[in-house]
């Protein structure tokens, strides 16, 4: 039985690995050294890294593309935008590349404590698989000391074990409840853009993180990553600053449009006037809003199944392509966040729940939902 | 469409001035702005006239700006400035055998100072080509539609009008009238 299991992944894993050299161009797949899993080569040449969101990544294509600036709109209810920064940052860590954290908090190293830490493969293996014979409790056994011991070995022992347990993986799934160790966080740069009273620090030191990133060396791209929270809110004091504020986003698309760095910049809406708002929204390659779900909304409840897991809805406004000008036109633009298994976040599209057929009154309640004042969430 | 550019870059056919690194000003002074703005006027010039005196057959050069929304970021808003330097570039369509192409949104200038730049674009064009999405919603067999607004001369009466719908390719764009298609 065991090892029919192991072949099972054996086969799964040698299939993704296939397809991946597959992906890449025939001369760097004859190379040796194995392929850079942060990194992956999409159609039209196109680089992506993950998201990690395994679903977004689904969703965008391949996950975000390399040097293009993400904007996420913020809701003003919820944090829902914070997930998607956590899991980001997260998968930097994961993949080893450099991240840079601009933050208006006070502390931000207090913030980079939450960030989920991944899913571990021993435990997908034991969810995946309802057998769980003796083998692989002894390897899971032999894993979980190995866990122990890293508190007492140095850094690189983890690393090993890291790269063991976690690395493979273009994208991993995260899970919220555990927090990623203190140990591999060290390596996020964070900087607080409360107290900076003007943009040029916080634009010299992207530029500055963009010049110490390592030069890709032949097939193996490097990557870095970008993550501003709340650029415009109102504790950095940037009242009256609109133009240098978009003077700063601009320059920060083209300062990242030449290099192996995608920047994620998450923005409250309501403190930009609408036409500043559409500014940003055309500087972004691509576009996503977050927005929090009402509890009590029983008419939503009633036309959406699985409405009580969601968190939130997350919206699909524009997708990054490169070397193309065919514009991706997404099957459906607005998904539910949910919580697998209250820990790993997915996103799914939106199901209409099924209309009890005998009543009348149900029909002309879902009737009246998808009019003008529900009408824009629900694209189907 | 099927054009390599950077062969033609190569070929000093093309020349290309980046918008998105251009920075006019350290400090907010009115001067800095009209400095960037004549410089920049100036590599178009320096531009057209390389173009110009390499091939002598009469050849008419094509100014593309993309998009107007960089210029006026770049000089922090002052719509003054960047009408002027469309002004600028405006005289060139007569004087050194030029098109204009001008790209903006519309939609970032809702507030009435940027009203006013709109209104003035309208005026001064010749034809005006509105592309949007589609107003019954996104299609993935139609990517948009457009309207093509010919004039009599600037500022003068609608000569023709044409809507069509189009759809992006790998290779170029589809037109078609609406309903055309299938």
């Amino acid at each position: 039985m065991a090892t029919a299991a192991d072949g099972r992944l054996l086969g799964a894993r040698s299939a993704n690995t296939s397809s991946f050299s597959r992906a890449r161009s025939s001369p760097s797949a004859v190379l040796p050294s194995p392929p850079n899993p942060g990194v992956k080569v999409g159609p039209n040449g196109a680089t992506f890294v993950s998201s990690g969101i395994p679903d977004l990544d689904r969703i965008l294509g391949g996950g975000f593309l390399l040097g293009s600036l993400v904007m996420v709109m913020e809701d003003a209810d919820a944090p829902h935008h914070l997930l998607l920064l956590r899991n980001f940052m997260s998968q930097g860590v994961v993949h080893r590349q450099p991240v840079l954290f601009a933050s208006p908090l006070k502390d931000p190293r207090a913030f980079l404590g939450t960030l989920p830490s991944p899913v571990s493969l021993s435990k997908e293996h034991r969810q995946r698989d309802t057998l769980v014979d003796h083998n692989q409790q002894d390897q899971e056994k032999g894993l979980r000391i190995a866990w122990q011991y890293k508190k007492y070995f140095g850094d690189q022992q983890s690393s090993q074990i890291h790269n063991r347990d976690v690395k493979q993986e273009f994208s991993n799934d995260f899970d919220l409840r555990k927090a990623l160790e203190r140990q591999h966080v060290q390596y996020i740069e964070s900087m607080s853009i409360q107290d900076i009273p003007r943009l040029t620090i916080l634009r010299d030191r992207c530029s500055n993180f963009l010049s110490g990133l390592p030069r890709s060396d032949g097939g193996n791209l490097s990557a870095g990553r970008i993550a501003i929270q709340s650029l415009c809110a109102p504790q950095c004091g940037y009242a009256e600053m609109d133009w240098d504020l978009v003077a700063f986003i601009r320059f920060l698309r083209s300062i990242i449009r030449s290099s192996n760095v995608v920047a994620v910049v998450t923005f409250p809406t309501s403190f930009l006037s609408p036409a500043f708002l559409k500014r940003w929204q055309h500087l972004a390659d691509t576009l996503l809003s977050v927005r929090a779900i009402p509890d009590e909304d029983k008419d939503m409840a009633k036309l959406l199944t699985g409405y009580q897991d969601m968190l939130g809805l997350l919206h699909v406004h524009k997708v990054a392509h490169n070397n193309s000008q065919v514009p991706t036109v997404l099957e459906a633009s607005t998904f539910s966040l949910k919580l697998q298994k209250r820990r790993s976040l997915v996103l799914e599209r939106l199901n209409q729940a099924p209309v009890e057929a005998s009543s009348g009154t149900s029909y002309s309640t879902s009737g009246t939902c998808s009019g003008p004042s529900k009408g824009s969430s629900l694209d189907f | 469409m099927g054009c390599n550019l950077s062969v033609q870059r190569n070929k000093n056919k093309l020349h290309f001035i980046d918008l998105l690194n251009l920075e006019f000003l350290d400090e907010k002074g009115e001067n800095d702005r009209e400095i960037g703005f004549m410089d920049l006027y100036n590599r178009i010039l320096r531009s057209i006239e390389a173009i110009r005196s390499k091939d002598n057959n009469g050849g008419w050069t094509t100014i593309i700006i993309d998009d107007l929304s960089h210029l006026e970021i770049a000089a922090h808003g002052s719509v003054k400035h960047v009408l002027d330097f469309l002004q600028y570039c405006r005289s060139l369509t007569s004087e050194m055998d030029c098109f204009l192409v001008i790209l903006n949104h519309e939609d970032i200038h809702s507030s009435d100072e940027a009203l006013q730049m709109l209104s003035h674009l309208d005026y001064i064009s010749d034809i005006l080509i509105k592309a949007e999405t589609l107003s019954t919603g996104i299609a993935a067999d139609v990517h948009g539609q457009m309207t093509v607004i010919i004039k009599d001369a600037p500022g003068g009466l609608i000569k023709k009008l044409h809507s069509f719908q189009f759809k992006v390719k790998e290779n170029g764009v589809e037109f078609f009238y609406p309903g055309s298609r299938f």
